[in-house]
């Protein structure tokens, strides 16, 4: 049972040839989207995840059974060139004091259905590209090693997001390379089996 | 030692009226919930707050605090100056305080870590009774709150237009003494006050957990199925480590650029694969099961055998945080 990103995810697996496609059996029901804390004690209220206020794919685009209410979803059929995709605001963010609240839990990277590596460049097993402590001035290094590996992945389900416990909001820097490798190799992560990931078939536009 | 008040416009410009040569450490909002901070002058804490993201662990405990430097050239070493101004940690919830009662037994017990050591004699811990328990809070049931911590030398209790400010130690009359002008003698009907208030919050928190006898049924459940059930959930990230008041273990790291080098110690959690294996690949605790067991063996089992009480603090961090939700409320109502 998979939700849009979720789907999105395992298309990218398959790609990856991390799932093999005739041991599961994908059923996709609407996905109304998250609801997160706005805030902590006092007057906090539940809303619908930023992440989840941009999202192209409220269904998952591979199922084997599609379970529907009937009732339109909230965002409609996936459309990536829509105003979800092109017209949700962009934060502006100071990463620098973003990453110094990072206690290097590796929340983000565990929470990440698109991190499978058994052996992580990150976490400190060696051989290491980062201390396993948390040394401030590897944080950049930390942060921006992943958001590399997420470009043209990351299928913005916001899962690191939401595990983050200081609310780094990861999503914004995943989707910001994102729409970089949107533009230089027309891709856009999970949508289909068939379109070629650029980091196996690079081919720029022009 | 009787009590005083303060008014809360001279608690929020506490930083502007203390000693330059201390530093205040306080919660300040971020984003969605709450950090604590270094307070810059000007700034003002915030007072009115639930739980912050990280617990304030981090102010006896650094997440990285450098043991000594070297020059391999040279062949020298030398231990890193330890901290050396004085801290005031203003607005800890009870939960927060009482866990430095734990670090203490582990740091600072039969044997002494001289970092820790310093950083607590270094440390004013201004707490602040709790008038919004929020619903992930369980703190009554473990015994630490929700009016006073246990290691506060002064604790607050809001009241109308103000705080009555009880000093718990000498170190708290100190700083009472120091801050006369913020501080006043409380009148009879403010510490009144003061008092229903701590009452009303006992009201709201009923001690639903039973944790009589949890020690003896974990002990006997070590190999029950249980743990490799609620393990399946478990993603093995340290979350609940890193947000958690009374976990304190690290591991030691050197840091060397070109010819210096720096020895430094740091958080780390047993939830990670690289926590517990050994040099040839031995791992005592090679399943993630045996790993996410351990965490609830040592808070709830290992830690009341060793030091004679329990190593959770009831502040519902690791519950509300894990990304897979295993919850310590429901794993101590399982064998209590």
């Amino acid at each position: 049972m998979v939700k849009g990103c979720d789907g999105r995810a395992l298309v990218e697996l398959l790609k990856e040839r991390q799932v093999n496609r005739e041991n599961v059996v994908v059923v996709a029901p609407d996905c109304p989207g998250i609801l997160r804390a706005s805030g902590t004690g006092k007057g906090s209220d539940q809303i619908l995840a930023r992440y989840c206020e941009r999202c192209i794919s409220p269904v998952s685009p591979l199922f084997d059974i599609r379970v529907t209410t009937g009732e339109k979803t909230r965002v409609g059929t996936p459309d990536i060139h829509g105003k979800n995709a092109k017209g949700a605001p962009q934060e502006t963010v100071s990463w620098s004091e973003e990453f110094q609240n990072c206690v290097k839990c590796l929340g983000c990277i565990k929470a990440c259905p698109l991190c499978y590596c058994t052996e992580c460049s990150l976490d400190g097993s060696l051989p290491s590209l980062v201390s396993k402590l948390r040394i401030p001035q590897e944080l950049w290094t930390f942060h921006l090693v992943r958001a590399m590996h997420m470009a043209g992945r990351c299928v913005d389900c916001g899962a690191c997001e939401a595990a983050c416990p200081v609310g780094i909001p990861l999503t914004e820097l995943y989707r910001r390379l994102n729409e970089e490798v949107e533009r230089l190799f027309e891709y856009v992560p999970g949508l289909s089996l068939e379109s070629k990931p650029p980091v196996e078939f690079p081919r720029p536009s022009r | 030692m009787r009590p005083y008040y303060v008014d809360e416009q001279s608690l929020r410009r506490l930083v502007d009226l203390v000693s330059p040569s201390k530093s205040i450490i306080a919660p300040v909002r971020h984003r969605d919930s709450f950090l604590f901070r270094k307070m810059s002058p000007g700034e003002e804490p915030c007072l009115d707050y639930s739980n912050t993201a990280v617990p304030p662990k981090f102010v006896l405990l650094p997440q990285l605090e450098p043991l000594l430097s070297y020059d391999i050239r040279r062949g020298e070493a030398k231990s890193v100056d330890q901290l050396s101004n004085d801290v005031i940690l203003l607005g800890v919830r009870p939960c927060d305080s009482s866990a430095f009662v734990v670090l203490d037994k582990v740091m600072s017990g039969q044997y002494t870590d001289p970092y820790y050591a310093a950083r607590k004699g270094r440390t004013t811990v201004i707490g602040i009774s709790c008038s919004e328990p929020a619903p992930s809070c369980f703190c009554d049931s473990m015994g630490t709150g929700p009016t006073e911590g246990a290691s506060d030398d002064i604790t607050l209790t809001e009241i109308d237009g103000g705080y009555v400010a009880r000093p718990r130690t000498v170190k708290g009359m100190r700083f009472i003494e120091e801050m006369k002008g913020v501080f006043r003698s409380a009148t009879n009907a403010e510490v009144e006050q003061g008092e229903a208030r701590a009452k009303l919050v006992r009201d709201k928190l009923r001690g639903g957990l039973e944790i009589e006898g949890l020690q003896e049924r974990m002990s006997a459940a070590f190999s029950d199925p249980y743990w490799q059930e609620i393990s399946r959930r478990c993603i093995e990230c340290g979350i609940c480590s890193f947000i958690c008041p009374t976990c304190y273990c690290f591991d030691v790291a050197e840091l060397v650029l070109g010819n210096r080098g720096t020895r430094s110690r740091g958080w780390d959690s047993c939830q990670f694969c690289t926590f517990s294996r050994m040099a040839g690949g031995l791992d005592p605790r090679p399943a993630r099961s045996d790993r996410l067991k351990h965490r609830f063996y040592h808070k709830l089992v290992y830690m009341p055998r060793t030091f004679g009480a329990t190593s959770c603090v009831g502040c519902g961090r690791c519950a509300t945080r894990c990304p897979s939700n295993v919850d310590i409320v429901e794993v101590m109502l399982r064998w209590s």
